[in-house]
């Protein structure tokens, strides 16, 4: 997919001026949010699960050379043929390399963000291979030639009418079809060619390392469909998408499927334990993993960031983001976007492209929070931060702001003396209750982004100063006893 | 990349040389933990919960008191179902078909598909459906049968994964499925939809 980070700004303000889009993100996120809560609260030990498929990441994490090494071994026994790639083009060249020797015409494809990630469709259709999207979000967008926005529901940026629109166009249903009609012309279609397929594509949810068992979460059934009828059958996975056990999926099934969409469980998981055995009925004769690094190993060589890589996809921190939740997934520029991609994008692409997306975060803490692997979002949000400080790359004027409020609150008497022309300031530049930045320099920076109402009293320390005075203390700036 | 340089990038990521010991994982969550409600050692509970939880997730179920039973009333609820069918490879599925009297149609032509459930899950309304008994059957049909007996409900996921991981090393199927409903999406405006790709209508014979 095409990296747009750096543009975060420029995609915040179109997205804020899309009435369509914040009226679809509202709806969707608020749906997510209502479901999850629901599900959370009628599980009682829901954050013990937290705690404890934390640890099993962690520790998966700080061991992953071994783990890696069990899991290849165990699928290698399963009769599965296993691809490294160390970036996107070698993943897409095992890829197009396996639907060569398939003498794959076209390729039917379950969602996987891995896919989005290293822009496998793009190096199908150069080869060749027609790749066909099935989850009905990501066919809506393949259609429409547009994008994910959402890690769980890739098109929700999209209104019933602009899909009807859409379908009427290009499947002759009607303009006024509704979602279930939509989705009974999708899947005339689909099945169709998942009946004529000769390669099957499909993200991992979970790669077990002890069995080489591969869990595929999902609600439609595009998943068992594309792992299931064509001959070949090539999974995409990062390298972080392991657990130690096949016996950990319980914990980590509970918690996924609640935190993305309130589920206690979804419609369907596979577990794939290699291709078709000699007496299987059907079934793929052929099962490939590609495993791919993509910066994931940089990331982990990062004791301070390493714990983004516990992330299990779920899109809660997308739901409960404030920023999100305003501004949708196509903002960030790349395929993840929201909380978890503020964190993920800078140490996958490098913080050069990146710096920006930290910011998209008010720090309310509510990603941390509802996290079911309890990545602390927040604290890396600010690493993030402080790293683009530290190596030049934050915007001048936000240095020089910074500096000033750093060296003013240092002391007392400054402090005092700026606060008071601040406000004096700020009440000349009053207009409509908001003080507008005008022609000053640092201010018109800070506040094209921001609002900032004029305060509608006296300040904390005029209080404080005020309070302690009524008592027969001292209220000046010395320290108090 | 090949496997050695890709093991060896990772590891060196890690600060780790090879055959470095590995601490033992976090053992995995109790039972307890993951299913709070229902508990293996109350069977009479666990089908209850399994009932139950078959109706929150708009599975019909009708139950048999034996495989005789069941096979009779599976052919009549299949008539009920549509007009042709299609079953997987197990006896169980064949002689329900057969008792149907319905046309046998192919997977992806017939309007039910039945099956044999390897195992049920209590907690969740699970079923469980095998490769070695075939993929198609409970899949392409608009609407899927599954039967399933009481001996093989398990209370929770927990419990079905500890037998899983003792079938241990190359015994466990090529695939399994774990079925809980309709297929569902909510891809247009969050609105649900049933029988996007996968069976719209499961319904659920509990034998025993």
């Amino acid at each position: 997919m095409k990296v747009a980070t750096d543009r975060l700004k420029e995609g915040a303000r179109a997205a804020l001026r899309d009435g369509e889009l914040r009226t679809a993100l509202d709806r969707a996120t608020g749906v997510f949010l209502g479901n999850r809560q629901a599900a959370v609260a009628a599980h009682p030990g829901f954050e013990a699960l937290r705690v404890q498929a934390a640890a099993v990441k962690a520790h998966l994490l700080d061991h992953l050379d071994a783990y890696l090494e069990r899991l290849v071994d165990a699928l290698e026994a399963n009769g599965v043929r296993v691809h490294f790639a160390a970036d996107a083009a070698e993943a897409q060249e095992a890829i197009v390399a396996i639907a060569r020797a398939a003498g794959a015409r076209t390729a039917v494809k379950a969602k996987s963000m891995v896919a989005e990630e290293i822009g496998l469709n793009e190096a199908l259709a150069a080869a060749g291979v027609t790749p066909i999207e099935t989850d009905l979000g990501e066919y809506i967008l393949q259609l429409g030639d547009d994008v994910p926005s959402h890690i769980v529901g890739p098109a929700l940026h999209w209104t019933r009418e602009r899909v009807a629109a859409l379908f009427h166009e290009r499947l002759g249903t009607p303009l006024d079809a509704d979602p279930a009609a939509l989705t009974a012309a999708a899947r005339r279609e689909l099945r169709d060619a998942f009946l004529r397929a000769e390669l099957g594509i499909s993200g991992v949810n979970f790669a077990c390392a002890d069995s080489g068992t591969l869990a595929i979460v999902e609600n439609e059934g595009n998943a068992r469909l594309a792992t299931s009828l064509p001959r070949v059958h090539v999974a995409l996975m990062g390298l972080e998408k392991l657990l130690p056990r096949l016996a950990d999926l319980p914990t980590f099934l509970a918690l996924l499927g609640r935190s993305a969409t309130g589920q206690p469980a979804t419609s369907y998981v596979s577990l794939i334990t290699g291709p078709r055995r000699p007496d299987d009925p059907d079934g793929p004769e052929e099962v490939h993993v590609v495993i791919l690094d993509g910066g994931r190993s940089a990331v982990l060589a990062d004791p301070e960031l390493r714990d983004a890589l516990r992330c299990i996809r779920c899109g809660a921190c997308l739901n409960h983001c404030p920023v999100y939740q305003q501004i949708g997934g196509h903002a960030y520029g790349w395929v993840y976007g929201g909380p978890i991609g503020a964190i993920l994008d800078p140490g996958l692409l490098g913080l050069e492209r990146t710096h920006e997306l930290p910011h998209a975060s008010s720090l309310c803490g509510a990603c941390g929070d509802v996290c079911p692997v309890r990545i602390p979002i927040p604290d890396l949000l600010l690493a993030h931060r402080r790293r683009a400080v530290e190596r030049g790359l934050s915007p001048a004027v936000e240095r020089l702001g910074i500096g000033a409020f750093a060296f003013a609150a240092e002391r007392p008497g400054l402090w005092r003396a700026a606060t008071d022309a601040g406000r004096f300031a700020a009440a000349l530049l009053e207009r409509d209750g908001r003080v507008q930045g005008g022609w000053v320099p640092v201010l018109r920076a800070w506040l094209a982004e921001r609002d900032l109402d004029l305060s509608p009293g006296p300040s904390f320390r005029e209080r404080w100063r005020r309070e302690l005075q009524a008592e027969g203390r001292r209220g000046d700036d010395g320290d108090e006893a | 990349m090949n496997r050695a340089s890709f093991l060896t990038r990772v590891r060196h990521a890690l600060g780790r040389s090879e055959g470095d010991p590995v601490a033992p994982p976090p053992p995995p969550a109790p039972a307890e933990l993951v299913a709070p409600t229902v508990a293996a050692a109350d069977p009479a509970g666990v089908v209850d919960h399994f009932v139950a939880r078959c109706a929150a997730n708009a599975v019909e179920l009708r139950r048999a008191p034996d495989v005789d039973a069941a096979v009779a009333l599976a052919g009549a609820w299949l008539r009920e179902l549509g007009a042709s069918a299609v079953a997987d490879a197990s006896s169980l599925a064949a002689a329900a078909l057969a008792g149907s009297g319905l046309t046998r149609l192919a997977a992806d032509a017939a309007d039910v598909g039945v099956t044999r459930a390897w195992r049920g899950v209590a907690e969740t309304g699970t079923v469980v459906l095998r490769s070695e008994d075939g993929r198609s059957a409970g899949l392409l049909p608009p609407t899927h049968l599954a039967l399933l007996a009481t001996a093989d409900l398990r209370a929770g996921l927990t419990e079905l994964y500890a037998e899983l991981a003792a079938v241990g090393e190359g015994g466990l199927p090529a695939q399994l499925v774990q079925v809980t409903g309709p297929s569902r999406t909510a891809d247009i405006e969050v609105t649900l939809v049933t029988g996007v790709h996968g069976p719209g209508r499961v319904a659920v014979l509990l034998i025993g």
